[in-house]
């Protein structure tokens, strides 16, 4: 390529680099009062629970996650308590006060009718809190997302977290917590609905006996809840819709309707698929409550009442993203440094081509939906540059080598290039091919980390070894002295007199 | 006659090393599982009105809670940052913040509400008509979840077998072996020593750390690999039994993993010296598991190599063809 040709092509490499680092890298304000602001897209992008959760604009949170703690029945908060005692009237106070027993040092009231056995705390109550805490662990496991936890609190409370980057925080609380009996009724409206699963009073089926399992599925952009029935579970409902024109069905969870179903015929089928209007993580929501309810929910389950709700910040602290990104700069000068010491100027070209790839992996955390910036991703990322940078040093010393043995530089390149391919190949496609395979079995933050590894590998491969190179090719024909400007040296030859 | 450092005589002693250390890893595992940061302890959280009464006031607030905490001699492990509490159906935010710091198990509950009330008395009297709410919680433990655990060993196994196929086609089948082995070999013994070692991890860290095992070990390896492919062509290997060659392949090639190596760990030093404390408890431990594979790489891979380099140099001969001689012949022109 000649010099003119050269010199264009660079410039709008160089003009195209500079406006997508700006665009993914560095906010900045938009006009002088500062009301105005330009956030980059490493800025909006998804943080994880412990990175991110700090403030864009006035009121949007990018990050960071939800907590709250839910109270079983029988059991309230010391600031509610203290509210109702003030809001009660002087003859009613004594009486609300003499329900109540203080615990955990007023963190938390007891009610003694439902809660205590004398003045201990009731062994059936420890007994249904125990099954309580285990059917809401399930639950969360269930919905596969990072950063989800549950703990108890106060012995007697269950704080729970999902991350911000979950979208159904809020009805995730109110929809896990729903504990009791799972229940099918048929009627024509919820109200005068009769009970038929399990089958009214009497028997001794559970609603397990009629239902196989409950799951979701998302196709084609369509969300659905699978309800697959045993054939009693089959027959029951054939046998309630049997002539219906215009009822319902409902489905419940300790009385609250979670799916309404439309019947305008019998349903006859084993297996029902309910779209209404989900999308994929509240199909998810609704068939774990179903699902988990079905298997291990009884009418005597306590019921879950979600107290107060914070929405956390990073829980690394505020400067944690901060002082990742200055490490990450100070990564990155001190990669160039060594390759601009040692390969001089063809130290460029390793520049261009790690911007590249960190433009591109950072398009891509943001861009995808299931990734967020996280210790995970950072740590796929990080191996990526490392991996960029060690295949750019290998194809820098074959080339140095073919150019010792006596080569001119554009064949030393070419060769270099050449013997080195296939290493560079291997070592891409191996640690790409482990991190989505990895991708497709694992689950949450390793999940992560596995997809972003696979794609950091993918963008250091193509990196390396089209970008650089083209770099490399443009930008050697500026250097008068192109073994100085790589800093190559040929082998000294003796030569006999 | 040269003394090597690869000989199959000293493979028992490197397994022994491993199985020894694996041993006691697994032993403490079972009685004391990991350090998980569980982030259990007392919780002090004290929620204020951010609009009205303490408006603008946040950071007097948290500086009144840190004298108080230090003036009674009480230090917290972690401070979660001021958070607005929010409304559970719209997620909006009610006015109210809350900011909660977690203290050991060893701080009296005595001391924690001798501090709420200090503080309590010392912002009523700095804002007037303060709305402060403080609550001390005992917290447990963070449910570890086993579903992401098994799925996630499965993944990587599955994963590393799928890779090593592909490696097995690329470099032989001597190599893939040793590379298998490596892998679960770097990614166990990286646990045991995790197990050992009672350094703290977050609940997800176990996994990410044997998967950072698995991803240095098969990088480390892989360089091996190439390096040993790459010089058995040279002819001067023809005339080498399996050992001399091992031996002599890894006089060169151990500069280049000791260059990766360094480039890995620079990047976990710097990254975990510059990072907020949260994220160093997952970098700066990533040293142990790049120590592992280095020494898988450099030590325990090209003696465990040896015995199957042997085999197949022998089943080659016995098919009356030599090792790579096509490429050392193309090699030569």
């Amino acid at each position: 390529m000649g010099k003119v040709k050269s010199a264009i092509v660079l410039t709008l490499i160089t003009i195209v680099i500079a406006v997508l680092c700006v665009v993914c890298f560095v906010p900045f304000p938009c006009d002088g009062n500062g009301l105005n602001y330009f956030n980059s897209i490493l800025g909006i992008a998804e943080k994880d629970a412990d990175l991110g959760g700090y403030l864009i604009g006035e009121t949007e949170y990018v990050g960071g996650g939800y907590s709250a703690v839910l109270y079983p029945e029988g059991v309230i908060s010391g600031r509610d308590y203290e509210n109702n005692l003030a809001a009660s009237s002087e003859d009613e106070k004594e009486d609300y006060a003499s329900d109540y027993q203080a615990y955990a040092d007023g963190a938390v009231y007891l009610e003694k009718e439902t809660v205590l056995d004398g003045e201990n705390v009731s062994e059936s109550f420890k007994e249904d809190f125990s099954r309580t805490v285990s059917i809401l662990e399930e639950r969360f496991e269930r919905l596969h997302v990072p950063g989800a936890s549950v703990r108890i609190a106060d012995d007697y409370t269950v704080k729970v977290s999902l991350p911000a980057s979950y979208s159904l925080s809020g009805a995730a609380f109110e929809y896990l917590g729903l504990m009791g009996e799972f229940t099918v009724s048929f009627g024509s409206d919820e109200a005068s609905a009769e009970t038929i699963i399990p089958a009214p009073r009497g028997t001794e089926h559970p609603a397990s006996y009629y239902f196989k399992s409950i799951s979701s599925r998302t196709a084609s952009g369509v969300s659905y809840v699978i309800l697959n029935m045993t054939d009693e579970g089959r027959e029951a409902v054939a046998e309630a819709t049997e002539g219906a024109t215009s009822s319902y069905l409902y489905f419940k969870v300790g009385g609250e309707t979670l799916i309404t179903l439309t019947v305008s015929e019998q349903i006859d089928q084993s297996s029902l698929y309910i779209s209404g209007s989900y999308d994929k993580d509240s199909s998810e929501l609704v068939a774990t409550v179903l699902d988990t309810a079905m298997e291990n929910g009884t009418e005597n389950d306590l019921a879950l009442t979600v107290g107060e709700m914070v929405r956390d910040r990073a829980a690394y602290g505020d400067s944690a993203l901060w002082m990742l990104y200055i490490a990450f700069g100070v990564l990155l000068v001190a990669s160039l440094a060594f390759f601009f010491i040692r390969y001089g100027r063809l130290g460029f070209a390793h520049l261009y081509t790690l911007l590249v790839y960190l433009i591109a992996m950072t398009l891509c955390i943001w861009a995808i939906d299931f990734l967020s910036l996280g210790v995970g991703s950072v740590l796929a990322v990080l191996f990526g540059a490392i991996v960029l940078s060690v295949s750019d040093a290998m194809a820098y010393e074959y080339a140095r080598k073919e150019f010792a043995t006596g080569k001119t530089m554009t064949f030393a390149v070419k060769s270099g290039y050449k013997k080195c391919f296939w290493h560079i190949f291997d070592m891409h496609i191996v640690l790409a091919a482990l991190g989505f395979i990895a991708y497709f079995i694992a689950l949450t933050e390793l999940s992560v980390f596995a997809f972003t590894l696979g794609i950091a590998m993918f963008f250091s491969g193509l990196a390396t070894l089209a970008v650089g190179r083209f770099c490399w090719y443009i930008m050697m024909p500026f250097a008068k002295d192109k073994a100085k400007f790589c800093r190559f040296h040929r082998e000294e030859v003796e030569e006999d007199d | 006659m040269t003394k090597h450092f690869y000989t199959a005589k000293k493979l028992p002693i490197f397994l022994a090393i491993s199985a020894v250390i694996l041993i006691a890893g697994i032993v403490l595992y079972a009685l004391f599982g990991f350090n998980y940061d569980a982030q259990a302890g007392k919780s002090f959280e004290l929620t204020y009105d951010a609009v009205v009464t303490i408006s603008d006031g946040g950071d007097k607030v948290e500086e009144v809670c840190e004298e108080t905490f230090s003036s009674l001699g009480v230090s917290y492990e972690k401070k979660f940052e001021a958070a607005p509490n929010v409304d559970g159906s719209s997620l909006a935010e009610t006015g109210d913040v809350t900011v909660r710091y977690l203290f050991g198990e060893d701080v009296s509950k005595e001391t924690l509400v001798s501090a709420k009330e200090t503080i309590v008395g010392k912002l009523s009297s700095e804002f007037e008509g303060a709305d402060v709410y403080v609550v001390i919680r005992e917290q447990g433990a963070e449910s570890v979840f086993s579903e992401p655990a098994w799925r996630g060993a499965v993944a990587l196994a599955v994963a590393a077998v799928v890779v090593l196929v592909y490696i097995g086609f690329r470099f032989g089948w001597g190599r893939t072996l040793t590379g298998l082995c490596l892998t679960m070999h770097d990614v166990f013994l990286t646990l045991a020593l995790f197990a050992l070692t009672r350094i703290p991890m977050a609940a997800a860290a176990p996994l990410l750390v044997a998967a950072a095992a698995a991803v240095i070990s098969l990088l480390l390896w892989m360089v091996q690999c190439m390096k040993m492919r790459e010089t058995f062509k040279d002819p001067a290997f023809r005339t080498m039994d399996a050992e001399e060659a091992v031996n002599e392949c890894c006089k060169s090639s151990y500069k280049t993993v000791l260059y990766v190596v360094a480039a890995l760990a620079a990047v976990f030093i710097v990254v975990g010296a510059v990072a907020a404390p949260g994220v160093r408890t997952l970098f700066l431990p990533l040293l142990l598991p790049l120590a592992v594979g280095a020494y898988s790489s450099l030590v325990l891979g090209p003696t465990l190599y040896l015995p199957m380099k042997k085999l197949d140099d022998r089943s080659n001969a016995k098919k009356g063809r030599y090792v790579g001689k096509k490429k050392a012949e193309k090699a030569e022109e």
